[in-house]
């Protein structure tokens, strides 16, 4: 294994775990990985996703794309807050909030990687698909949770 | 207790908030301000027995937002944020910090850095 591949392995494995530690101490959610595939594009569909864009000596992309009823449940169960006391804007923040404590919770795990993260994007809306242009493969993690799967990308250069 | 949430994200807000009552800190008040500036402003015109403050904030940012009511103010302050380098916390208690919690928390790591300084 070349040294990228050895750091993305490490990536792939900090983002896996830092799925069950948000869902599960935050959302309080059964989750398990259902597939930990490869892409040759880095492809994230709708309609609910968050994005964050990693600096630094080793830069790269993170995603989480789902569906707006599975954001709806998270957010509910993170917030204590009734699902459909939830505003669309309640939905931004909370995609945008589940991006950003995967990428710091793998952040942490990979520190001497001196990873960077950029302020979360947030993106809600149907038929909509995101794409980031790069050469490298992307990581494209599968879990499920309360009967819905949703999906985490990482390209890490 | 009157506690103080400043994030931009108005979830976030709600997190924290349900996060202090999960831990049995049950606040009678929470306000809350959507960045450093705002949060000054609150502070200026209510006292309250805890500030939690994100990292990340546009207008004005958390670190500043710190130093800025340490000129005036002396309520703990605890900083919540993915921000968990050494570097960044020890920053974070040069500019008036007494506490910092890494997203995700669960209640009982509330409770560990929050119990002690209430």
């Amino acid at each position: 294994m070349t040294d990228t591949e050895t750091y993305r392995a490490r990536i792939v494995e900090s983002l896996k775990n830092t799925v069950f530690e948000v869902m599960g101490t935050m959302a309080l959610a059964e989750v398990t990985a259902t597939d930990i595939g490869e892409s040759e594009e880095f492809l994230v569909s709708g309609p609910a996703a968050g994005l964050m864009l990693l600096a630094g000596e080793r830069p790269g992309m993170v995603a989480v794309s789902m569906s707006e009823s599975l954001v709806r449940g998270v957010v509910a169960g993170i917030t204590g807050a009734a699902p459909e006391s939830l505003s669309r804007q309640d939905l931004l923040d909370g995609i945008a909030e589940i991006v950003n404590m995967l990428c710091g919770g793998m952040k942490t795990k990979v520190a001497d990687a001196g990873i960077q993260l950029s302020p979360p994007l947030a993106v809600l809306g149907n038929d909509c698909t995101l794409a980031w242009k790069t050469d490298r493969p992307t990581g494209v993690l599968t879990f499920e949770m309360s009967g819905e799967s949703f999906t985490v990308h990482v390209c890490a250069l | 207790m009157r506690v103080l949430i400043v994030d931009d994200s108005a979830v976030m807000r709600k997190i924290v908030a349900k996060g202090l009552r999960q831990a049995g800190l049950k606040p009678d008040e929470t306000l809350e301000a959507s960045d450093g500036s705002e949060g000054l402003r609150v502070l200026a015109e209510n006292n309250v027995d805890l500030i939690l403050a994100d990292w990340n904030m546009p207008n004005m940012d958390g670190l500043t937002f710190v130093q800025e009511l340490r000129k005036s103010v002396q309520t703990p302050v605890v900083m919540i944020t993915t921000e968990g380098g050494e570097n960044k916390v020890a920053q974070a208690m040069e500019m008036g910090a007494n506490g910092h919690i890494k997203k995700p928390f669960t209640p009982d790591m509330l409770n560990e850095v929050i119990g002690p300084l209430l």
